[in-house]
């Protein structure tokens, strides 16, 4: 009883950066609520719309996660989970911008630079995820959801068999049967 | 002899099957770093010796990474859609050029409009506080369940893919065998808030601050409060969050800042 998890509203960047670390949903949905409307309010300011916020929002997202995961992030005295993530955005947008110029002219003038940070961002390559998504959706339903609960969740072969109600020994045979699937799709793409 | 032949062949298709499962086996735990020392560094050597073997793991180690990706994308796309976007009626009047459409289709504006008015309006009214307050509290982790009771665990992973339905049907008859249990009550709160069924909120989360020794009785109060924010029964919000509000925990703050709403609003 006293293994109770820390609730949503408990965190702080050091428990955050190791909920993200172990792909908690309560983390990413945390950092999301709080964060968003900042980002909307600044990708809206320089002419964004409300889609090219929650993609800039998202992909900035996902290269915090991804940079936590790869260790190029490291939490650091004095600066905020948030204003990192915020600050990624705008350099984000503020990349989007300089490539459509066209469509953001008016705008452009008043932008003003981040100050840049020192460290890489590796941005996702979003063609080939793109690509990746159309791949995965052709595995079934049943591949997917053991796919994701077994490398996403990283749930035990144990836990995945209890809940999708098969023997372990199915769990970790279907689990190699998808993977095997997965990767001729893969390949037959390239 | 066609036959045999096939049969031969089934075999050896098993067999090949059942070699590349293992090996799959070994690629995953190597890239999980599960792997003993000696066992890793005999696996490295034959990397090196095998491009095959390389270009395997390579290719494993991708798709391990792109799940991962894949998964938080859809995530993300879940937290926005639950959050982020306000349903919207939309209307086509493109190919419709005549007057009367056009009418029609400003006097629609005009009603989604002031529609869009009326929602800003009630932003700080009870049950749009509740949504903009509730959050579902964290579940167990259910590798380290506190009973051995598959019902539980099974309704906890439900409950964590947020199937709230799901999770009470699983929970219900553990209750029922254990009426007095506050973390089945607490659970079965939340999980019936989380789907918006006021009244079995409640009940549930009523029992567990009754007891007021659970470890629950923080988080079940604050739950609690939020229900009866749904049911518009501001008094009651009011007495719980402002005794949370004179505590030093974690609901301080949003209880203060839900009594100065509801409050200036009369």
């Amino acid at each position: 009883m006293t293994t109770r998890t820390a609730h949503i509203y408990a965190y702080n960047d050091q428990s955050l950066y190791q909920g993200l670390l172990k792909n908690e949903p309560a983390a990413f949905e945390f950092i999301y609520k709080k964060n968003f409307p900042a980002v909307r309010q600044q990708v809206k300011q320089y002419g964004g719309s409300e889609d090219d916020a929650k993609d800039i929002f998202q992909e900035g997202m996902i290269a915090l996660w991804n940079n936590i995961r790869s260790g190029t992030y490291q939490l650091r005295e004095g600066v905020k989970m948030s204003t990192y993530l915020i600050q990624i955005c705008k350099l984000r947008w503020m990349d989007r911008m300089k490539k459509a110029s066209f469509r953001y002219e008016v705008k452009k003038a008043s932008y003003t630079e981040p100050a840049t940070e020192a460290e890489e961002i590796e941005w996702i390559d979003r063609e080939e995820q793109t690509a990746f998504q159309r791949n995965f959706a052709q595995l079934g339903e049943r591949c997917q959801d053991l796919l994701k609960r077994f490398y996403f969740m990283r749930q035990s072969l144990q836990e995945i068999a209890l809940a999708m109600s098969i023997g372990e020994a199915t769990a970790k045979n279907e689990k190699y049967r998808c993977m095997q699937r997965l990767k001729k799709i893969v390949l037959k793409q390239h | 002899m066609y036959a045999t032949a096939k049969k031969n062949c089934s075999k050896t298709a098993l067999r090949k099957e059942a070699m590349d499962e293992i090996l799959f086996e070994k690629i995953e735990r190597y890239l999980q770093g599960m792997l003993t020392p000696a066992e890793r560094e005999r696996f490295e050597i034959e990397m090196k010796e095998d491009a095959a073997l390389r270009e395997e793991v390579a290719l494993h180690k991708q798709l391990m990474s792109s799940i991962e990706t894949e998964s938080v994308r859809q995530l993300l796309e879940q937290i926005h859609e639950e959050n982020f976007v306000r349903e919207t009626p939309v209307v086509s009047i493109r190919h419709r050029r005549s007057y009367t459409f056009i009418a029609v289709a400003a006097s629609l504006a005009l009603l989604i409009l002031s529609g869009w008015w009326y929602i800003n309006s009630q932003v700080s009214q009870p049950a749009s506080l509740y949504a903009a307050y509730f959050s579902p509290a964290a579940g167990l982790p259910t590798t380290l369940s506190y009973t051995n009771d598959a019902r539980f665990s099974e309704g906890m992973i439900s409950y964590k893919l947020g199937a709230y339905a799901e999770a009470r049907e699983w929970w219900q008859p553990l209750l029922q065998a254990d009426p007095a249990n506050d973390t089945l009550n607490f659970y079965m709160g939340v999980a019936a808030l989380a789907d918006e069924q006021t009244d079995g909120a409640i009940n549930y989360l009523s029992k567990v601050v009754e007891e007021n020794n659970s470890i629950y009785y923080a988080d079940a109060r604050w739950y609690l409060a939020l229900a009866y924010l749904l049911d518009e029964n501001k008094e009651k919000v009011k007495t719980i969050l402002q005794d949370l509000s004179e505590e030093d925990g974690t609901y301080r703050e949003q209880s203060i800042e839900i009594i100065k709403k509801i409050t200036s609003d009369g």
